[in-house]
């Protein structure tokens, strides 16, 4: 992203054991002007999360979803991924700043405040995913917010200004924590979460595909409701040992299909209250996740797309179908709508990829690959 | 014993039934326009839709309904078949079933061919389409195999080896099945091939004919070579689907030039290169054959689609087969007899100054004599030809024939033949084309009069060379592609733009139209490839295939 002159880019690989970073370029030269890396080195702010040794070296933390931007505040704030590997065994401690949010100053890099959403992280739960900037009602007081559908299964809204936790609610089935206590901001981890770290296969609710995946929400300043393609999933998971090796896969989980209920969704499209978590609405799907991201538009209207390769547009107040076309592949891309010459098109990138693509392998196989733009308006009068 | 005969005699009947298309489905094609069944919509190949629902007035409410990436970057020139709401699609790779109505896939099966393939193909790695028939999607392959597969699911069920690629065969034509016979051609004239037709049983694949279209020692026309063994690398491809007439049970079947280009090692009229000949699909036997260029040194191709109409000439209505050819002239023929009616110039022609009605034979000019004496010429039209293979339209009710051509003018010159290599280049000549600028007419799309090959209208085609085949409709529309990625309709009796829609790559395929639940809909394929592929004009236009398909807003 480019913010106050800054480009700003981050970095993928917790699966291959990397320590992620953010860097500020240049935008006229690429010329770079700092590097934040979010795993601090032995002596800096931070360390004393991490086990003596080299294992931060190898820490994850990747950062690999744009951060947004309050240019009043003139903070960026960017969520950090998993810590690595996901078998926490060999890097006891909350290992900062994985699985957290950053605010950070886009000329220097600094970090301004931090939250961790999950301290010494084990299920792959990146606090990558957007996090959404938005002044709203908090117990009767406007509040400069940032919100968060976190991949472990809570919402989460965040003082932008300071860092201070706001609410952290369920919007998914969670089995891993009981709740977020709200004094230390921590997830209280259940039962489950102890017999994994014992060494026991559990079924972990929401599966590692997360409550929600990196397909980004939309927030409707208007209705205040957050819109949001969602996952309702288990998987079995347990530790098992695991060794660093140089461009190779670097986890420690066994990841293993849990048996599905009948007739029980395996995602949803959902409007979300923010402080609760409640569902204003849901549509049940209950064949294949949705991974593209949501558009919402004062029209009234949602636009996101199917694997399947089907773009759909639905009734923001009720989740209804109202209009599809199925384009050449699947989509798992963003849609956006703008003007021109006073006419309103709607775009979106179709071409099925991504990880999904593995995940539903005989249920996408009639599903072509190929990419392709589409573009859409209202026929001429 | 007696009993067992009659009940496998039943047995038979009963599977007979059950398979669809049948022998009657394909000859009565177009009368149940919820299917397409035929390569050309309907054996005469009029690529004419009586549909109306999509029309002039409305034509602006024309939007896709649905696409499918093919997965393929080869280019896609195929018709699609459809059949009782499936649509069967075929490209070098891959065929594919597609719900019609939903684009959604049914299944798909590759086409395994070994990759250094494309190196004995002269004009793209592609493929032009299906033949449906007893349960079965027939097609040819790069690599020169005919296969038959489950319509149901895409399991192979047979496959026969037509030529041996590496001598320079390839098959990229749809396959035609005229009385119970599947007849597949050959490409390959640039390559030193020898062609002919094949007919095979499609129940079980087996080889039931070959008519070599380059005859051998001791057959009928063998005498048109000299030497001898010219004949051996003559070339006269097929690689255009044939049309059948079921009455006069013939089949019309284009052959392509003779080869090598330069006719220095083959003397004579090098039968039956550069002719049309009349098949009987049961045999192969040839009842009559029409040579529109002995002795051709142009690639002169005369496999163009043939179509069939039954036209009134000089007061009489006449069983015609009429052809616009590579050479610039159009042929009407009586196809029962193969007489000569008409053959005018549809465009600027110099290589000849005319067809001599009384033998049939163009009359070669001072530039052809010029040529044939070691000079290099300016040669009109290109030699890519008056027209290019994107198939014309006949519209019975008009009886006006829709086309797509060229302009232009290569520049020509006959070079020493080097000897035969397998799986080479066999042409001997140089030739480069006349420049296309975005201010060039790259080529017309004309209403055409057929026995005086006189337009009735022309749109002129800028920047570009035509690219697709054109459908003409009842609702007095033309449907055509571009290789810029356009799908276009025209008003056909004016030649008016009246609709167009960008597609995600280059259009070098053929339009057709169906209806299923009472809704019209229009589908053509897109995905630069065939020559176009070759051509640098283009830069900006991807590499890419899908179907569309397109429907009035409801």
């Amino acid at each position: 992203m480019v913010a106050n002159g800054v480009l700003i880019t981050g970095i993928s690989g917790a699966e291959f054991g990397i320590r992620g970073f953010l860097d500020g370029l240049d935008p006229e030269t690429g010329k770079q002007l700092w590097r934040l890396y979010t795993i601090p080195a032995p002596g800096e702010k931070g360390s004393e999360t991490w086990p003596a040794g080299d294992a931060y070296l190898r820490g994850g933390g990747s950062t690999w979803i744009t951060g947004s931007y309050d240019p009043e505040l003139d903070l960026v704030y960017w969520g950090v991924g998993n810590a690595g590997p996901w078998a926490p065994a060999g890097r006891p401690g909350d290992n900062l700043y994985t699985a957290s949010v950053l605010a950070i100053k886009p000329k220097t890099g600094e970090i301004v405040w931090h939250r961790q959403l999950v301290p010494n992280e084990m299920f792959d739960l990146d606090a990558t995913w957007e996090w959404i900037l938005a002044d709203i009602d908090v117990k009767g007081v406007k509040r400069k917010v940032t919100m968060h559908l976190s991949r472990g299964g809570f919402l989460y809204v965040i003082d932008r200004t300071n860092g201070e936790l706001l609410a952290a609610e369920p919007f998914e089935k969670i089995n891993w924590a009981t709740h977020v206590d709200m004094k230390t901001g921590r997830p209280v981890e259940s039962e489950i979460s102890k017999k994994v770290r014992a060494g026991e296969q559990i079924e972990l609710w929401p599966s590692q595909w997360g409550a929600k995946n990196w397909a980004h929400a939309a927030f409707n300043p208007e209705t205040g409701l957050l819109y949001a393609n969602t996952m309702h999933n288990s998987r079995y998971a347990q530790f098992e040992p695991v060794e660093y090796k140089v461009g190779q896969r670097y986890v420690g989980l066994k990841n293993l299909p849990a048996p599905r209920q009948p007739g029980l969704p395996i995602a949803h499209v959902d409007a979300i209250e923010p402080l609760t978590g409640k569902h204003k609405w849901r549509v049940p799907i209950m064949d294949i996740p949705h991974y593209s991201a949501v558009l919402a538009t004062a029209g009234g209207l949602l636009f996101t797309g199917k694997e399947t390769g089907e773009f759909i547009a639905l009734d923001m107040d009720s989740g209804k179908t109202l209009w599809q076309f199925q384009t050449s592949s699947g989509i798992n891309a963003q849609p956006i709508t703008f003007t021109h010459k006073g006419r309103q098109y709607v775009a979106i990138q179709s071409g099925i990829g991504g990880v999904n693509v593995a995940r539903m392998g005989e249920q996408l196989k009639n599903v072509p690959r190929g990419g392709s733009v589409w573009v859409f308006a209202l026929m001429d009068q | 014993m007696h009993r067992t005969f009659i009940g496998i005699t039943i047995a038979l009947a009963l599977v007979g039934c059950a398979l669809n298309p049948g022998a009657s489905d394909l000859v009565n094609d177009g009368r149940n326009t919820d299917n397409v069944l035929t390569y050309g919509m309907g054996y005469a190949q009029n690529r004419y839709s009586p549909l109306a629902q999509i029309n002039k007035t409305n034509v602006k409410r024309l939007v896709p309904v649905w696409s499918l990436s093919m997965e393929n970057d080869f280019g896609e020139q195929a018709q699609p078949m459809i059949q009782d709401g499936v649509m069967y699609v075929s490209d070098a790779k891959w065929t594919v079933a597609i719900d019609a109505v939903t684009g959604k896939r049914l299944w798909r099966t590759a086409v395994e061919f070994d990759p250094g393939t494309p190196r004995i193909v002269c004009c793209g790695v592609s493929n032009k389409g299906v033949a449906l028939y007893h349960g079965k999607v027939i097609r040819t392959t790069i690599d020169a195999h005919v296969i038959a597969l489950d319509q149901k699911n895409g399991q192979l069920l047979w496959k026969q080896k037509v030529a041996d690629w590496t001598q320079g065969y390839s098959l990229t034509l749809a396959p035609l099945i005229a009385n119970g016979v599947v007849v597949t051609g050959c490409s390959g004239a640039e390559f030193g091939a020898r062609c002919f037709l094949d007919g095979w049983d499609p129940d079980t694949g087996a080889h039931l004919w070959r008519r070599y279209t380059v005859p051998g020692p001791g057959e009928k026309g063998h005498e048109t070579w000299n030497p001898s063994e010219s004949y051996l690398h003559g070339g006269a491809s097929t690689w255009i689907t044939g049309s059948y007439d079921p009455e006069l049970d013939l089949m019309y079947w284009g052959t392509g030039n003779a080869a090598p280009y330069n006719p220095e090692n083959r003397k004579g009229d090098n039968l039956y290169a550069a002719s049309i000949i009349a098949v009987r699909p049961k045999t192969g036997e040839i009842v009559w054959h029409y040579q529109a260029v002995p002795n051709d040194i142009y690639d002169w191709d005369t496999v163009w689609e043939i179509i069939l109409a039954d036209i009134m000439v000089e007061g009489k209505v006449r069983k015609v087969a009429m052809q616009m050819n590579r050479n610039g002239f159009l042929y009407v023929l009586d196809r029962a007899t193969g007489e000569l009616l008409s053959a005018k110039a549809f465009t600027q022609v110099n290589w000849a100054t005319h067809i001599d009605m009384k033998t049939g034979r163009p009359v070669e000019s001072e530039v052809s004599k010029r040529l044939r004496a070691g000079e290099r010429i300016q040669l009109y039209p290109s030699i890519r030809g008056g027209k290019n293979w994107m198939h014309a339209a006949f519209n019975p009710h008009t009886g006006l024939l829709y086309a797509a051509t060229n302009e232009g003018y290569s520049n020509y010159k006959l070079i020493p033949v080097e000897p035969f290599k397998p799986g080479f280049r066999y042409q001997a000549v140089e030739a480069t084309y006349s420049p296309v600028t975005p201010a060039t007419v790259g080529g017309y799309i004309q209403a055409i009069d057929p026995m005086t090959a006189k337009p009735k209208w022309r749109t002129p085609l800028m920047g570009e060379l035509p690219g697709s085949a054109v459908l003409v409709t009842g609702g007095g529309l033309l449907f055509t592609g571009k290789h810029s990625g356009e799908v276009i309709a025209l008003d056909a009796d004016s030649g008016e733009q009246l609709w167009q829609f960008r597609t995600t790559g280059g259009v070098n395929a053929q339009p057709v139209t169906w209806t299923r639940n009472g809704r019209q809909y229009v589908t053509i394929l897109s995905g630069i490839g065939g020559t176009a592929s070759q051509r640098r004009g283009m830069p900006d236009v991807p590499l890419g295939g899908a179907v569309w398909t397109f429907a009035l807003t409801e």
